[in-house]
């Protein structure tokens, strides 16, 4: 459990390197008017397939990485977030 | 420009394909919540997530559930979906449906056969002015708000709703209550302040909580000077048109007989709050 000010900018590729992650929480960083968390415009790119649980105050991308397969996930919690789709395809 | 149209076609193919393939395995999913997420439009199918319990969607801009959603679903939330227009359907299993603010415009009959839903929550909802009619007991439903609605009549069948606890009307256009409402056997709250009712009928018998203020056509409450069980006391706040004498001159003979009775304090307070007016 890590508390967390300011604002943090994250690669697309932030999660490339952790295949093993199966817990994600940020959570509460969607409490103020001002977004804390920011991607890139391209949004994310990965996410680790082993993740249980994925919960995302405020999630800024507009979809989930069209790469993640939730095979393994229990609970999803993106609330407050910019998604326009949940899912999409990889462009053609 | 033909030739256009049809590759747009195949292309929208190909990517709802590749959709279905990412949610292929998506069988431990419990636990969907996408809410205050305003421009989510649309979900993706959710026939794969059989094992999905409960789905919140509140505040988003989605237009429909998707018919395949796992029809054991138990909780969906859908207050604020402001797109939604049609009552959610083929939930069998669903306990709690929270449906505040949304455009539906009619609740379908087969609702009584909804025999675990607990709470249905559809408060705020305008363009809905009736509410089907109840045939059969319905065992389940607790909790039943239709506050701020476009209803402007209790079907008399509500009385079949033998578990209910609490119905919501503030806000309505309801004129008048069905006489049957005492029959409601396990109704303890009746909000009705702010709706244009005229007169109360007999209350049910284990109603401890009941909201009458700002009802500017109320004329006659004598019939709840029998009802001693109001714990909450009452407020005619804004009923002008009250008959103030006939329920002055039901409550002195009411607390003639009760005078050693808890339910004379009760009483005085209902004394209290004619004399403030």
């Amino acid at each position: 459990m890590l508390w967390l000010s300011g604002q943090i900018h994250l690669k697309s590729d932030a999660f490339a390197m952790m295949d093993g992650l199966r817990f994600l929480s940020f959570y509460d960083v969607h409490s103020t008017k001002e977004d804390k968390m920011h991607l890139p415009p391209t949004g994310l790119e990965y996410l680790p397939n082993k993740l249980r649980y994925l919960r995302w105050y405020g999630f800024p991308s507009k979809s989930l990485p069209p790469s993640f397969r939730a095979e393994h996930l229990v609970e999803l919690d993106l609330r407050g977030s910019k998604l326009v789709k949940l899912w999409t395809g990889v462009k053609v | 420009m033909l030739q256009i149209m049809i590759r747009n076609m195949k292309l929208e193919v190909q990517l709802s394909n590749y959709a279905f393939f990412c949610w292929q395995d998506v069988g431990n999913l419990r636990k969907i919540d996408l809410s205050f997420s305003p421009y989510l439009t649309e979900l993706p199918d959710l026939s794969m997530a059989k094992n999905l319990q409960c789905l919140h969607l509140e505040q988003t801009s989605i237009k429909e559930v998707p018919q395949s959603v796992n029809r054991k679903l138990k909780l969906l939330y859908l207050s604020g979906c402001s797109k939604i227009t049609k009552f959610p359907g083929n939930l069998e299993y669903i306990e709690e449906l929270y449906l505040r603010g949304t455009a539906i415009e009619e609740v379908p009959s087969s609702i009584q056969f909804l025999t675990r839903l607990r709470d249905l929550d559809m408060s705020g909802c305008s363009k809905l002015e009736s509410f089907p009619e109840i045939t059969v007991p319905v065992k389940s439903l607790q909790n039943l708000n239709l506050t701020k609605t476009g209803i402007k009549e209790i079907p008399s069948s509500f009385k079949h709703m033998i578990s209910l606890r609490s119905l919501g009307l503030d806000g309505t256009p309801i004129g008048e209550l069905p006489l049957s409402i005492k029959d409601m056997v396990s109704l303890t709250k009746l909000t009705l302040h702010g709706t244009p009712i005229k007169a109360l009928p007999e209350l049910p018998p284990l109603l401890v909580n009941l909201t009458t203020h700002d009802c500017a056509s109320l004329e006659t409450v004598a019939s709840i000077i029998n009802s001693g069980r109001l714990w909450h006391g009452l407020d005619f706040t804004n009923c002008f048109k009250l008959d103030q004498k006939q329920l002055v001159a039901a409550m002195h003979l009411k607390i003639q007989v009760s005078l050693l009775t808890p339910s004379f304090f009760l009483l005085s307070l209902l004394h209290h709050h004619i004399f403030e007016m």
